[in-house]
């Protein structure tokens, strides 16, 4: 048999059985609405404020109210920690960035559970199904454009020259978990920043440390970085117009809505060996919640057009879904497009190098 | 109260009905024991949560050194003191916070003493009118300064709008738009007025014939100044030094708002940054040093009070001071005095509400004004149709007016349990329970509130994210001063209007609306504006409690801040300026009395 007969054969059987599992599925969520109609409500602690519209357009769908609150991995793991051990809980489901927590300490110690709804099993990359992401959202290195035809640099080593020493923006590392999980993932790609200097400077990368990653970590700080608290003043501070010098910046895609809104000169760099962060956002259901199905019943709905349209409807977020839209102004239509330009963390070992990358940072950051 | 123990023993049931008899007559034991209870658990359990917290594993840091959560650790307290990131989380904010409160301090005291002795003793132009509008940077909540600072000369180092010097062409140096110096001159305006109230009130105090001894004897305006003014002010100095050195070490928004683009870090900053990164158990150990500096500040101060004692020389006798003629010197000095108002209170002002109603800022063409910032346009709301600042407004009303209101009679309660039962342990516990919260970093108070209310405790149901728990800190934050004001006040009426209606067979409760109420309700009004101007002002307590929904004027200013809204900023700001104006404005008339009457808080 070729390849190619095969392939047929195999897609003949699953049209076969598809109408088959389409209407066990059918039925299955039939059950799953019926039931979460009758929980009535459901109670989100959120990483994102977005939750709720989210929340309007599904009580619009399945009259199920979302009283949906925008908390910080801290708070929503805390309050989610204490209810379970005290056997009173009032959380149904959470929305999370902050991944090496959770699979250290939440789900180890079974304060939630992963739910991923069956119809979808087979949409979702394997990958991002256990813990269950439903958000990717691009962080970009970017610069002005009124100032430079084209980004000023190309290859990120050049971030730690003198010429942009304090003049690179990005959040502060002491405040925002998401770049310890960025400095782990710059750790794992220490070959290909070897390579990248050895490309730039023509010369191997002399280091004392223990590998080039850590190398461009202890750089990057002792250049003095101005660290910020939220990214809506990184964008502004790369993107004002009339600036003789001004700096690159590293914040989400998102903020190039700003480029109309606010009339930012916005444009985002082609850096060699990575030009930005992905970060995923997990849903996740919390152990004993109230309304058990109106939270899987969410779930589902978030893996949907519409149910993540707060969010994919601008620019630099994907849901986990690849069947999904994003919005037509992204550089590519998903995620994948994006390929190996972004970093992306391991939980695992984000969990277990946190505190020495925090401490390194602090260290050589004086 | 004590029941009759003489002789043979009634039987139990008769004694017990003497005892709730005894009660209903005379409830003080059982109002102080129950204030005892509950402040205990209100004040003690958070204060013990911070220890705690300092000395035992959390969840996160329990999975990484493999032991159990809650075990028993001295690692936070290696982190802070002796690791190698202690120079960044402890030792460099120590430093920093030091040299801030040693410079802004004495920078306070110098304009306080100077213009309390230009206002109080000497005729320079406009005395009047400068006595109350020099105390008008103490109305401002504390971020004004900051915020206005920011909006002259930020500079290209931070986004958002750009600053009114950038807009004009002069770029500001860093060092002059961020870091130590902006945030000690921020802090010695903004704590100046404080001095000087102290001041003006001792130099009026001060008995005016011993300086007319020292004229008759010949010496001159000078010298009597020198050698019998000064030395006489030497405890009010060392009080105003404690005070303000004592606040500085706990400001928080204006470090973080000047010192976090160019990374200088304050103790208060630092322990602010521990908990947003979810290290609490090095955020419990640097509160506790902050609260141990507290305490030895209030050590100094009772070692100071008996030491200095002897000076005290308040006669009570003796007219009011002759206005010094300052001759030619008049002009230079009313030069003095007012550029101090206009640059500590009235350019900040203007400053602040200039920003908000240019649409580009700096730029002085008059097509550049209008109120877009105030009504909203181009689909962006303004103050006005903000739903955030509405909101905001509505929860610092109602959270900082319920906080006063239980404040002033929790404080007069306690007050009148104090006095009542004064001389048995109960008193003492009540008193000593109630100052406690005076020594505890707001920062770290709220911390401790957070994580003992974040979940149903006993009877008290979850209370993280409702407009109650912040209610509850704030009563708990601002007692000090209710119970000191409530004991003083009761100190005043003896119990004999009470046993006079007791007689007459007056209740409890007919004794307290008929006969204390009235006598106290100066006190009361009192008791409850003074929390009420500090809770609207209140930024440090409330920044790590409020969630969306429940955001407060002055932390709503601060996210605006961070997003870089400076005008938004600005005007909330304003907004709680005028209705701190306006709640002074009503003491006053309340009172009949000027400003001068110490503001706490």
């Amino acid at each position: 048999m070729t390849l190619k007969s095969i392939a047929g054969l195999l897609l003949a059987t699953a049209a076969m059985l598809a109408p088959l599992t389409a209407t066990a599925e059918a039925a299955d969520m039939e059950a799953l609405i019926a039931a979460a109609k009758e929980e009535g409500s459901v109670v989100a602690y959120w990483h994102s404020s977005r939750i709720a519209k989210a929340g309007e357009a599904f009580e619009a769908k399945y009259g199920i109210k979302v009283f949906g609150t925008k908390m910080t991995d801290a708070e929503s793991t805390e309050r989610v920690v204490r209810e379970v051990e005290a056997s009173n809980v009032q959380a149904d489901i959470i929305g999370y960035d902050d991944g090496p927590r959770l699979v250290t300490e939440l789900k180890p110690g079974a304060f939630v559970e992963n739910y991923l709804p069956a119809d979808l099993a087979g949409d979702i990359p394997a990958a991002s199904q256990d813990p269950l992401v439903y958000l990717w959202q691009v962080t970009i290195i970017g610069y002005n454009t009124e100032r430079y035809q084209s980004c000023p640099i190309t290859n990120v080593w050049q971030l730690t020259e003198p010429e942009w020493a304090g003049r690179f923006h990005m959040l502060d590392p002491r405040l925002r978990s998401t770049q310890i999980q960025a400095f782990s993932a710059i750790e794992e790609r220490s070959g290909e920043l070897a390579a990248a200097y050895q490309e730039l400077y023509g010369k191997p990368l002399e280091t004392t440390e223990k590998n080039a990653g850590i190398e461009f970590i202890k750089r990057l700080a002792s250049a003095r970085p101005v660290l910020y608290n939220e990214d809506v003043e990184i964008a502004a501070a790369v993107g004002a117009r009339g600036q003789e010098n001004p700096p690159l910046g590293l914040y989400t895609l998102g903020r190039h809505r700003e480029i109309e809104t606010k009339n930012l000169a916005l444009g985002m760099c082609a850096l060699k060996p990575f030009q930005g962060i992905n970060q995923p956002s997990y849903v996740q259901l919390v152990a004993g919640g109230p309304h058990p199905n109106a939270a899987k019943l969410l779930t589902h709905f978030l893996l949907t057009e519409e149910g993540v349209q707060p969010w994919t409807g601008d620019l630099g977020a994907y849901s986990s879904n690849p069947k999904l839209s994003s919005n037509p102004g992204n550089p590519f239509p998903n995620v994948e497009g994006w390929g190996t330009t972004l970093l992306v963390s391991d939980n695992a070992k984000v969990a277990e190098r946190r505190q020495e990358l925090l401490d390194f940072w602090i260290t050589n950051n004086r | 109260m004590a029941i009759s123990t003489s002789a043979a023993k009634p039987p139990l049931g008769v004694r017990l009905r003497l005892l709730v008899a005894d009660l209903r007559a005379e409830p003080s034991i059982a109002i102080g024991a129950v204030l005892a209870v509950v402040l205990g658990y209100l004040v003690l359990a958070p204060v013990a949560a911070i220890v705690f917290s300092a000395l035992r594993f959390t969840r996160m840091d329990a999975v990484r050194a493999s032991a159990k959560p809650g075990d028993m650790t001295f690692s936070y307290l290696e982190r802070v003191f002796h690791s190698h990131v202690s120079v960044d989380i402890f030792w460099t904010p120590l430093w920093n916070t030091l040299t801030v409160a040693v410079f802004s301090t004495a920078l306070a005291v110098v304009f306080g003493l100077t213009l309390a002795a230009l206002v109080t003793s000497t005729n320079i132009r406009g005395r009047g009118l400068l006595g109350f509008l020099l105390i008008i940077p103490y109305m401002l909540p504390s971020q004004a300064l900051a915020s206005a600072w920011i909006t002259v000369f930020k500079n290209r180092r931070t986004g958002g709008a750009p600053g009114m010097l950038e807009v004009i062409g002069l770029t500001p140096p860093d060092w002059l738009s961020y870091g130590p110096l902006p945030i000690v001159m921020c802090l010695a305006l903004s704590y100046f007025p404080f001095a000087f109230l102290l001041f003006s009130n001792a130099l009026n105090k001060i008995d005016t014939q011993l300086e007319e001894a020292a004229t008759t004897l010949g010496a001159p305006q000078r010298v009597v100044w020198m050698k019998v003014l000064l030395p006489l002010l030497i405890p009010t100095t060392m009080s105003v030094l404690l005070l303000t050195i004592a606040r500085t070490l706990g400001t928080f928004a204006t470090p973080y708002v000047l010192g976090a683009p160019v990374g200088y870090t304050l103790l208060s900053t630092s322990l602010y940054s521990s908990i947003r990164s979810g290290a609490s158990g090095v955020a419990a150990v640097l509160a506790i040093v902050l609260a141990i500096f507290g305490i030895l500040m209030l050590l100094a101060d009772i070692w100071m009070v008996r030491n200095w004692q002897r000076f005290v020389t308040v006669g009570g006798k003796g007219g009011k001071r002759d206005v010094a003629e300052l001759g030619a010197l008049r002009l230079p000095f009313t030069a003095i005095a007012w550029t101090v108002f206009l640059v500590a209170a009235f350019a900040p002002l203007l400053v602040m509400l200039l920003s908000t109603v240019m649409r580009e800022p700096g730029v002085f063409a008059f097509s550049n004004f209008g109120l877009a910032y105030w009504t909203g346009a181009d689909g962006q709301p303004g103050v006005f149709t903000s739903p955030e600042i509405l909101t905001a407004l509505r929860n610092s009303l109602a959270i900082a007016g319920s906080a006063a209101v239980l404040c002033g009679v929790l404080g007069l309660t306690v007050g009148y349990a104090v006095v009542r039962l004064s001389g048995g342990w109960l008193a003492g516990f009540l008193r000593q329970v109630s100052f406690l919260p005076y020594l505890m970093p707001g920062l770290a108070f709220a911390a401790a509130f957070l994580s003992l209310f974040a979940v149903p405790r006993g009877p008290i149901p979850a209370l993280y994210g409702s407009l109650s728990l912040l209610i509850l800190v704030m009563v708990v934050t601002y007692l000090p001063y209710a119970s000191r004001s409530g004991i003083s006040a009761m100190m005043q009426v003896g119990r004999e209007p009470e046993e006079a209606g007791m007689v007459l067979g007056a209740g409890f409760f007919r004794r307290i609306l008929a006969i204390i109420g009235p006598l106290q309700k100066t006190a009361l009004v009192t008791a409850i504006i003074l929390p009420f101007i500090s809770g609207m002002k209140e930024l440090s307590l409330v920044i790590m409690l409020v969630t969306p929904g429940t955001e407060m004027l002055t932390t709503q200013s601060l996210r605006f801040l961070d997003y870089g809204h400076t005008q938004l900023a600005n005007a909330t700001i304003l907004i709680i300026g005028l209705v701190v104006m306006l709640l002074v404005l009503l003491l006053q008339r309340i009172t009949k009395t000027n400003l001068a009457g110490g503001l706490g808080g």
